[in-house]
């Protein structure tokens, strides 16, 4: 096969470009907003099952282990979490190489029972502990964003 | 024949609208919350939950992790189906069929009004051939299969129209059907928006929110519930190839193979004589008369004679869709389950104003893939 017909094959055999495709998610009554409302005071807060007791941050307001709802138990908990489990990571989650290592990590915020992710700094990797006690670095200019929880950080 | 028999006993259904203003979640959530007492169980007499969605429609690769909880299914077996609601039923009875459980949840589930559907559709395309340029999508695929039947049946396109006319008629009695105005004459939708000719706007299905729960049992189970058993007489599924080049557009070879399937195991020799109601997953008005035709629900050879003397409408002797049908109400991926829950409902006199008046036998119908690639077709009675 002639140069000319191989490169016409191939440019019709590779189709360049990305698919742009939009969703819209809906939200479950007030639950983001009320979430993000105590972002914006600098305060957690998430449900608590009245059947077993357990506590969403963010919340929820169906208890899966029960299939019950959760009306209107809300609950605080402290910006105080126990670091659950972790990963140093040295590449993005696309694969490209980072400059220097980032740690994430799952936390649990004293008073809840269920995880959190996000960045943890402050630290080298070799000072990671699961079980060490973190805190939550708020952005000092809290916006009622999910943002406003910059990354965890050890407490002191 | 399957092994042991399986019935419907329960069902629930959300609102079939343009917009649930809710999560996922939540709208699967409160579907199931209300088909359990329906059927008189809770939560633990649960063997197996059969999920029907599709990770495009929702924005998640394998979207069924995200609704185990909301679907009552956490700690159970739990698994999904990506076609229609009538292919996870049919998964669903086979799983109860071979012994390994006595009662299964389906739960179907899209909503509409969170993605593009066209979008997702057109994904569903051959990438080399038919995607590479943009010009065909799910709707354009339908419109050369209802070009090709109407010139070959010689059918004015005022037909279509009829289709829709008479399942918005039936939508305007059906409390559930919020997807879309029904309240168009033949008329005006003859004259409403071309998309892709043959079809316009209101010849074609609406895209729509919605979750339908069927709960099925197996006897001997099925016999010591709160409802009274409707079982699956008879069921069949075929498909065809994607290529519309291989298929016969005039034709739906594929339900007619379905529905042979499912009659011979009903013991139904006459369709047209013994199927007193089906529901049809018609997406688009022309598919509603080919699958007539392909059902051999007909007297003689011609949907559309049939339907211009009156047989398919809610007063004929073989109403087809009172609920309104997919024209009327179209979550993607729900439409074949809804129709089962309807034709289930139409067997047990539990169809308010669009119930037909005594029927034995009713017919369901899904499908999925371009221009009703892929069809489930099965036979409900007491």
């Amino acid at each position: 096969m002639a140069e000319e017909e191989k490169k016409a094959a191939g440019e019709t055999k590779s189709v360049k470009g990305a698919w742009d495709v939009k969703y819209r998610w809906t939200f479950r009554k007030d639950l983001m907003d009320r979430y993000v409302a105590g972002l914006k005071e600098k305060k957690l807060v998430g449900t608590k099952c009245h059947k077993c007791g357990r506590v969403y941050v963010p919340p929820k307001d169906i208890c899966g282990k029960c299939f019950e709802e959760i009306d209107e138990n809300w609950v605080e908990v402290k910006d105080r979490a126990e670091l659950v489990t972790y990963t140093v990571g040295y590449t993005s989650i696309t694969g490209q190489p980072y400059p220097e290592p980032q740690i994430t990590g799952t936390v649990r915020f004293e008073g809840s029972d269920s995880w959190a992710l996000g960045p943890i700094r402050g630290l080298k990797p070799e000072d990671i502990k699961v079980g060490m006690k973190l805190k939550v670095v708020w952005r000092e200019e809290t916006k009622g964003q999910l943002s406003d929880i910059e990354h965890y950080a050890p407490a002191e | 024949m399957f092994e042991r028999k399986v019935a419907i006993v329960g069902y629930a259904m959300s609102d079939q609208a343009d917009r649930i203003e809710d999560t996922r979640e939540g709208m699967i959530f409160d579907t199931v919350r209300a088909a359990l007492p329906q059927a008189g169980i809770t939560r633990d007499q649960i063997g197996t939950v059969v999920m029907c969605s599709n990770d495009f429609y929702d924005g998640h690769t394998i979207s069924n992790a995200f609704t185990v909880e909301p679907a009552a299914a956490y700690a159970k077996d739990e698994t999904k189906v990506e076609q229609d609601g009538m292919h996870a039923l049919l998964y669903a009875a086979m799983r109860l069929a071979s012994g390994n459980y006595d009662v299964a949840l389906v739960v179907a589930h899209s909503k509409g009004s969170e993605f593009e559907a066209q979008v997702a559709l057109s994904a569903q395309l051959d990438p080399t051939y038919d995607r590479q340029f943009g010009w065909f999508n799910d709707i354009s695929m339908a419109a050369f299969q209802a070009r090709a039947f109407l010139d070959k049946k010689k059918l004015p396109e005022e037909v279509l129209a009829q289709v829709a006319a008479k399942n918005f008629a039936h939508a305007r009695k059906n409390p559930k059907a919020k997807a879309r105005d029904y309240s168009a004459a033949a008329e005006a939708i003859a004259r409403s928006k071309p998309l892709f000719t043959p079809l316009r706007e209101q010849t074609v299905y609406p895209v729509t929110d919605g979750c339908c729960v069927a709960v099925l049992a197996a006897e001997p189970k099925a016999r010591k519930m709160k409802n009274k058993p409707i079982w699956i007489k008879g069921i069949g599924h075929w498909q065809e190839a994607y290529a519309l080049s291989e298929r016969d557009l005039t034709k739906m070879e594929s339900a007619k193979k379905a529905a042979k399937r499912a009659y011979k195991m009903a013991g139904v020799t006459q369709p047209a004589a013994e199927i007193k109601v089906a529901e049809l997953s018609e997406h688009f008005a022309h598919q509603e008369l080919q699958l007539a035709e392909a059902l051999g629900l007909c007297e003689g050879t011609s949907a559309a004679k049939n339907l211009e003397a009156g047989r398919f409408g809610l007063k004929g002797k073989l109403p087809i869709n009172p609920s309104g049908g997919a024209l009327s109400a179209c979550a993607l991926g729900t439409v074949g389950l809804v129709r089962a829950v309807e034709a289930a409902q139409q067997v047990l006199g539990e169809a308010g104003e669009h119930q037909v008046k005594g029927v034995k036998l009713a017919l369901a119908h899904g499908q999925c893939g371009p221009a009703a690639q892929n069809n489930v077709v099965a036979v409900f009675g007491k």
